[in-house]
């Protein structure tokens, strides 16, 4: 088996002391054999801890490496190392890179322009809605989309880069192989096909909670553009937007209303410097190009399928605002409700507007 | 000597009860035999209590036969036939034809309401017998045709009665009031939720069951209670049915062509609910039949009582049956089931923030699924009105309830006079064989439904809940042929829709 794999995977577990060694094996230092036989002496001039000598140990004497691979090979999981072509690049700005990266799916290697959009699991409707149209906008505009796999705005971004056709790349804090949250299974199966689920922790790794920051760090390295969907003050997303600021990554943040706790954290950003997501065509540096993506989906479904007066009228006040019920159409338009109700009906089942919400409507995105 | 009777209740239905008495000599003493439960047996207390306050004194061994000996007796039900076939022996009265007696004695003589006075009346008028009755009973009493009845408030009165030496006030029949009961609450009262209405107006007309989602404040009971306002007034037929349950368990209606309305807890058994109990007791299915049913916090009810829910829902009628017998009752409910969106209620509201995991989120929308949910045609989701809202549609009543209600009528009408041939009352009962034949869609309409299908996911059931349903709107609309219109209003209320956009 490979020499190199095998150790790359080990070092891998060891976070700060593996990478101390393998620097150390790199430039020549020590051999790996030295590293086998555990040698005391290379231990002590690397000053590693008594915790990493004792688990280096165990794991070699369990032969956990070669076992690890066999795992990886029954289970399809490719390894991806940080001196391999397909070891995304953006990884090497970090100061603490992951050695080695699992990786699920058909996409062999991130492709070059990527977007992290990142957010609260608990997010409002409007969060999840603006997820998916952001997803949906990359996948069109062929940038892949970069999350962790959570619900809330992760999933709909995920989720919206698949509905469009484009790629998508999960970032677990677990091991590849373990789905979490399991209602997201169908979900993860699908972002298999347009892309990959990426983990830098072992095959079968439970999610403990120290690793969703070492996963948002990925998260944040891979994105040249990192967008904050709907987060609270203290959150991973934040996490990951100030990594990614420190990373000269460019951070943008959609703006949320300011009595609500999801958006205080989005909406500090945009006080502290992120770029205000108020329009998609200005992300996607499509200013004043005539198809406006904002409501690109909805303008297309309009010049293609022929729309009434009533449903066009109907229309123009879901435009304006979202979120309305029936009653609050029928103080805005001159039609019964019964009319406003059939055309909400047509409008629905044509898939041009959606319910946001109990009992209220608004365009679909 | 004319036979007395007393009855005990199977079912809804009166049981006669022939009350033999002998009294030889010897130490005092009384006893009942005759399957009497323990009820029957406090009688002889009561019955004892009460013929001395008329002045009769019981001496010697009284032995009471209650025939036939094969059938459970229960309740308070027989205490006055008891007495009056004492007293026949011992008191000095004459009961001249065949009567049946019913009414619980209290110990001053006086007669207390029972519950069967119903079920009573129509067993006297098969039989032809004269019927002696507690006042307070009359009111239902006199709705029975062609019963010759007699009201009586005490024991004194009744022997004075029977010794010809008083009359007693007879029970007059009086028609059930044709005019339509006033809606409670009305239509025009509640402020904006025209779409709730419009739902509530499709469920009455088409006999759809329906489920409710919205946030605590929604007004889904309020709703759920108007329904009862759009269906039309009792036939003559259903209020005797309704009339039967309501007197089987002791309840008399105010406005007697109203519906039932029943509201169950979550907490709620499964017998409460189904009936059942050693006296094979209708349950609240059966007491809310050719009325509306209502399930308030629908998810928390036990997955036992909703899975007993489901049979009755579907036959329209319910066995219940314990070891003494079996019953079957009637259990033709419109059911009315009510959630919020969310374990905290506030999923989907624009003001107020939901608080609940995405786990506690999953969890609830598992319990929210199920096979109850194949009986429920429309689903729909209301709005939690803010307060700038409410102000702004102030004086915006819309349609009363009597104007909903000829609408729900007519469409009722249509359907009567399509599927009668077939046996069935509306378009919620079409069997699968029934609506592939009879319901045809125009090519337009196949393909608007097909190109909406690939949207949106819909099980085989889901297909033929839309067809029904978006029937029920064509009859509104007095259409013959289903136009795009109603299959798109019939695929707003699916399934899933109600809280799609909760989904993830
Ligand atoms: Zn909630």
């Amino acid at each position: 088996m490979d020499e190199k794999l095998r150790m790359l995977l080990l070092l891998n577990t060891l976070d700060g002391q593996g990478r101390k060694l393998w620097a150390a094996l790199k430039k020549g230092l020590a051999s790996p054999d030295d590293l086998w036989r555990c040698d005391p002496k290379l231990f002590a001039e690397l000053e590693l801890t008594e915790k990493a000598i004792f688990a280096l140990r165990s794991r070699i004497e369990k032969r956990w490496p070669e076992n690890e691979i066999e795992k990886c090979i029954k289970l399809g999981i490719r390894t991806v190392c940080i001196d391999d072509e397909d070891y995304p690049a953006g990884l090497k700005d970090l100061k603490d890179p992951p050695l080695a990266l699992y990786w699920r799916g058909k996409e062999k290697s991130l492709p070059v322009r990527c977007a992290g959009v990142v957010g609260t699991r608990n997010a409002s409707a409007y969060g999840r809605r603006i997820a998916l149209k952001i997803g949906g906008h990359c996948a069109s505009a062929g940038i892949a989309v970069i999350s962790g796999g959570a619900s809330g705005v992760d999933g709909n971004a995920h989720r919206g880069a698949c509905i469009s056709g484009g790629k998508t790349f999960a970032v677990f804090g677990t091991g590849v192989d373990v789905y979490f949250p399991r209602s997201n299974e169908t979900l993860f199966e699908e972002i298999m096909d347009r892309g990959a689920l990426i983990s830098e922790f072992p095959v079968g790794s439970e999610g403990e909670q120290w690793h969703f920051p070492r996963r948002n760090r990925i998260v944040a390295a891979v994105s040249s553009k990192l967008i904050v969907v709907e987060a609270p003050r203290k959150s991973g997303a934040m996490i990951t937007a100030g990594l990614a600021a420190e990373l000269g990554r460019e951070v943008w943040s959609v703006p949320g209303r300011i009595d609500e706790e999801n958006a205080s954290g989005s909406n500090r950003l945009i006080f502290d410097g992120a770029h205000p997501l108020t329009d998609l065509r200005d992300f996607f540096g499509m200013s004043g190009t005539g198809t406006s993506a904002r409501s690109g989906m909805t303008e297309r479904a309009m010049e293609e399928i022929p729309l009434s007066s009533n449903e066009r009228e109907i229309l123009k006040v879901l435009r304006s605002v979202g979120g309305q019920t029936v009653d609050n159409i029928a103080l805005e338009v001159k039609m019964s409700a019964a009319d406003i109700l059939k055309t909400i009906a047509i409008l629905s089942a044509k898939g041009i507007i959606c319910s946001s919400g109990s009992g209220r409507f608004s365009v679909k995105v | 000597m004319n036979s007395v009777s007393g009855m005990t209740l199977k079912g809804v239905k009166a049981v006669a009860v022939e009350v033999e008495v002998e009294i030889t000599g010897g130490l005092f003493n009384i006893s009942v035999v005759g399957l009497p439960d323990a009820a029957v047996r406090e009688a002889r207390e009561r019955v004892r209590a009460a013929l001395r306050s008329v002045g009769i004194t019981l001496r010697g061994r009284v032995a009471i036969n209650l025939a036939p000996a094969d059938i459970p007796k229960e309740g308070a039900l027989l205490d006055l036939a008891i007495a009056v076939g004492i007293a026949s022996v011992q008191g000095g009265v004459r009961v001249k034809k065949p009567s049946l007696f019913i009414g619980e004695l209290a110990l001053d003589g006086r007669l207390r309401k029972v519950r069967g006075a119903v079920p009573a009346a129509f067993l006297a008028v098969e039989k032809g017998w004269d019927l002696y009755i507690p006042e307070e009973n009359a009111a239902e009493v006199s709705l029975v045709e062609g019963v010759s009845a007699w009201k009586v408030r005490s024991l004194g009165e009744l022997f004075a009665h029977l010794r010809n030496e008083i009359e007693l006030p007879a029970v007059e029949h009086c028609e059930a009031d044709y005019a339509p009961p006033q809606a409670d609450p009305d239509f025009a009262d509640i402020k904006g939720q025209s779409v709730a209405k419009r739902a509530l107006e499709i469920a009455a007309a088409g006999h759809h069951n329906i489920l409710l989602v919205g946030s605590p404040g929604s007004g889904k009971t309020l709703l759920a209670r108007a329904l009862k306002g759009i269906l039309p007034p009792l036939s003559d037929k259903e209020l005797m049915e309704v009339l039967l349950l309501r007197s089987t368990v002791g309840d008399s209606a105010s406005s007697v062509r109203e519906r039932p309305f029943r509201s169950v807890h979550h907490t709620a058994s499964a017998v409460a609910l189904c009936g059942g109990g050693t006296t094979l007791r209708p349950g609240e299915i059966s007491l809310a039949s050719r009325g509306v049913l209502f399930l308030d916090e629908f998810p928390e009810f036990t997955r036992d009582v909703l899975e007993a829910l489901r049979q009755p829902l579907e036959d329209g009628q319910i066995t219940v049956s314990r070891a003494s017998g079996s019953v079957v009752y009637p259990a033709k409910v419109l059911m009315v089931a009510a959630c919020n969106p969310c374990p905290c209620g506030y999923s989907g509201d624009p003001v107020e923030r939901c608080t609940c995991s995405p786990s506690a989120l999953e969890r609830y929308r598992r319990r929210l699924s199920g096979p109850i949910l194949d009986r429920i045609d429309l689903h729909l989701s209301i709005p939690r009105l803010l307060p700038e809202e409410l102000v702004s549609l102030e004086g915006k009543c819309g349609e009363s309830s009597a104007e909903v209600a000829e609408r729900v009528r007519r469409a009722r009408e249509i359907q009567t006079k399509r599927w009668s041939r077939y046996g069935i009352g509306s378009n919620s009962e079409i069997p699968e064989k029934l609506l592939r034949r009879n319901i045809t869609l125009s090519p337009e309409v196949k393909g608007f439904l097909l190109q909406a299908l690939n949207r949106v996911r819909l099980s085989g059931r889901g297909l033929s809940r839309i067809l029904k349903v978006s029937r029920t709107i064509a009859d509104l609309d007095a259409a013959e042929d289903i136009r795009l219109e109603h299959i798109a209003e019939a695929l707003s209320y699916r399934e899933g829709e109600a809280l799609s956009w909760m989904k993830s």
